[in-house]
């Protein structure tokens, strides 16, 4: 951490940076609240926990870990602005600060801030799936609880980023300990997803594709991570491009491919008109090429060596770093074709039917977009999720969820 | 078919389909949770341009091994603020509104539980954006100390 201030200014870049760090987190608290609140409190007649579609199950497995880990954050963010303004010295060693005590500030939020991210895609995988390969989401039950584990353990895992911060010996065998187990939660995930689409008849549309490339990333990322929590491997690549490869094979190809993924699949609810399937195959085709292109030579960078945050390195890392920056520029473009399909299907895509996916899900039993309000009448929800290739209907009134319309 | 409405705090006038003030919706401090997902979405996205350029700049640096496109300085302001915008401007507020849009829909409510909280914490985020934004303007530049602060 630096304390420094170069220019002398009270308003300069790092003071800037936490506060806008503090009001971020001021604001995730209150969506946080808001999130658990709706899922606790809001659900219609019928709508048991265990009918719950798994994500609604990751959201609010999410915004548990974003209620006891922003505080920590956005207090650090707090004390260290005080220690540049006001001349306070929470983290200032000349005066008996302790600066290891913001990295515990910091990564005590950070770590779970990936699961904050990482669950919600977990939930979109989940509901994606099945629609896609015409079966139920197998071990639903199970998925959904592995959810909240991965919630607790994600509150004791944080010191595997200070492995080399002083760390004594016995801490670090338990920090390895419980971030190894993080990968029995998420193994039962995967292992569920892959038990779906198994025998299924996949219709391979862009939404899928980008769901089950993200799989494949999420499984590529996973392996990285379980060799980081060990602590002889995380001594030998630390602040290495090792770490940064596995970060955004996480962030990018598990993350962002599953964000496109419910952007696709939940277009014609949000819009009410149909993507061109087209730009999006393009789309999948440049993400998946650029984002392996990118990051995957950083695993051989960091294991041979090369620093992360460097502006500069050795000419023998050469050929991996030309090899990234030509997969950065590819995937950089890749967002062309996206913005052009969103913004053509949105002002003149095909209209929308309420339901184009034969998905089975209270929102694909609105209209689309949905009106305000969503639901005339609560739906009264009589059967399980993710009843694929069965006949149960979902809810017992779906005639009268809305205001009847004139035709189309 | 579409029943969309123009949304403020105090009223909620359905209008026609395709009916000019349409789009304004997006831009106004509406209590919808489909409005405020949308908002979510599409701010989180300008963000994710935003730090995608940063990427861009820190791969075209590293295409060669001697520091020559951008200066040293620069180069930690970078990625500093490619990580932070990615992180809290992008992925966040992105996932955010997914669930904004979807939570309140899959399990048949009509709205979230609180409304005009749920618009205050989105409206924060272009705000703390623009704080972070303007860092570029300030001497010195914009943070450079990546996660370490």
């Amino acid at each position: 951490m630096s304390l420094q201030n170069p220019t002398g200014n009270l308003i300069n870049g790092q003071v800037l940076w936490l506060l806008a760090v503090a009001i971020s987190g001021v604001a995730s608290i209150m969506g946080a609240v808001n999130f658990v609140t709706t899922i606790a409190r809001m659900r219609a007649p019928g709508m048991t926990w265990f009918r719950m579609p798994v994500f609604v199950w990751t959201v609010l497995a999410a915004q548990i870990i974003q209620l006891f880990g922003l505080p920590a954050l956005t207090a650090g963010a707090v004390m260290l602005l005080l220690d540049l303004t006001v001349g306070t010295t929470f983290f200032d060693p000349a005066k008996g600060g302790d600066p290891v005590l913001f990295q515990h500030f910091f990564w005590f939020y950070s770590h779970p801030a990936v699961y904050v991210i990482i669950l919600p895609v977990f939930g979109i995988f989940s509901e994606i799936l099945p629609v896609y390969a015409r079966k139920p989401l197998f071990g639903y039950k199970v998925v959904a609880i592995s959810s909240l584990i991965i919630t607790g353990l994600s509150a004791i895992v944080w010191v595997h980023h200070m492995f080399a911060s002083g760390t004594p010996g016995w801490m670090r065998m338990i920090f390895m300990a419980t971030t190894m187990l993080i990968s029995v939660p998420t193994g039962i995930k995967v292992f569920a997803w892959v038990a779906t689409i198994w025998g299924g008849k996949l219709r391979l549309n862009t939404a899928m594709l980008f769901a089950l490339g993200g799989l494949v990333m999420f499984v590529f990322s996973g392996i990285t991570g379980i060799m980081l929590a060990a602590v002889p491997v995380d001594i030998h690549v630390n602040n290495t491009y090792f770490v940064v490869g596995h970060f955004h094979y996480v962030i990018y190809g598990a993350v962002v491919m599953g964000i496109y993924a419910a952007i696709y699949h939940w277009f014609p609810k949000m819009t009410g008109r149909l993507y061109s399937e087209g730009l999006g195959k393009l789309h999948f085709a440049l993400t998946f090429i650029g984002t392996n292109l990118n990051f995957f030579p950083m695993h051989p960078l960091g294991l041979q060596g090369m620093p992360r945050r460097v502006a500069s390195y050795d000419p023998e890392f050469t050929f991996w770093n030309v090899v990234a920056s030509l997969g950065a520029f590819l995937l950089g473009m890749s967002t062309l074709p996206f913005i052009l399909n969103m913004i053509g299907s949105w002002v003149q895509g095909e209209k929308a039917p309420k339901n184009p996916w034969r998905a089975i899900g209270l929102e694909w039993l609105l209209s689309s977009p949905p009106t305000v309000e969503n639901f005339e009448e609560l739906p009264i929800v009589v059967s399980e999720p993710y009843g694929y290739g069965k006949s149960d209907p979902l809810v017992s009134n779906p005639d009268e969820l809305e205001v009847a319309h004139e035709p189309n | 078919m579409t029943n969309l409405a123009t949304e403020s705090i105090a009223a909620s006038q359905p209008t026609m389909p395709g009916a000019p003030n349409d789009w304004k919706r997006f831009f106004s401090f509406s209590t919808d949770h489909k409005v405020i997902g949308i908002q979510y979405l599409v701010t989180s996205f300008f963000f994710f341009l935003v730090g995608g350029i940063f990427a861009m700049i820190i791969r075209g640096e590293l295409i060669t091994p001697e520091a020559d496109l951008v200066d040293r300085t620069v180069y930690n302001a970078m990625f500093t603020m490619h990580g932070t915008v990615m992180l809290f401007l992008w992925t966040f507020p992105c996932l955010l509104g997914l669930g904004n849009y979807l939570v309140p829909l899959m399990i048949g409510a009509r709205d979230m539980a609180f409304p005009r909280l749920n618009a205050v914490a989105f409206w924060m985020v272009p705000i703390f954006g623009a704080i972070l934004m303007a860092s570029f303007l300030v001497p010195g530049g914009p943070a450079q100390a990546g996660w370490w602060a």
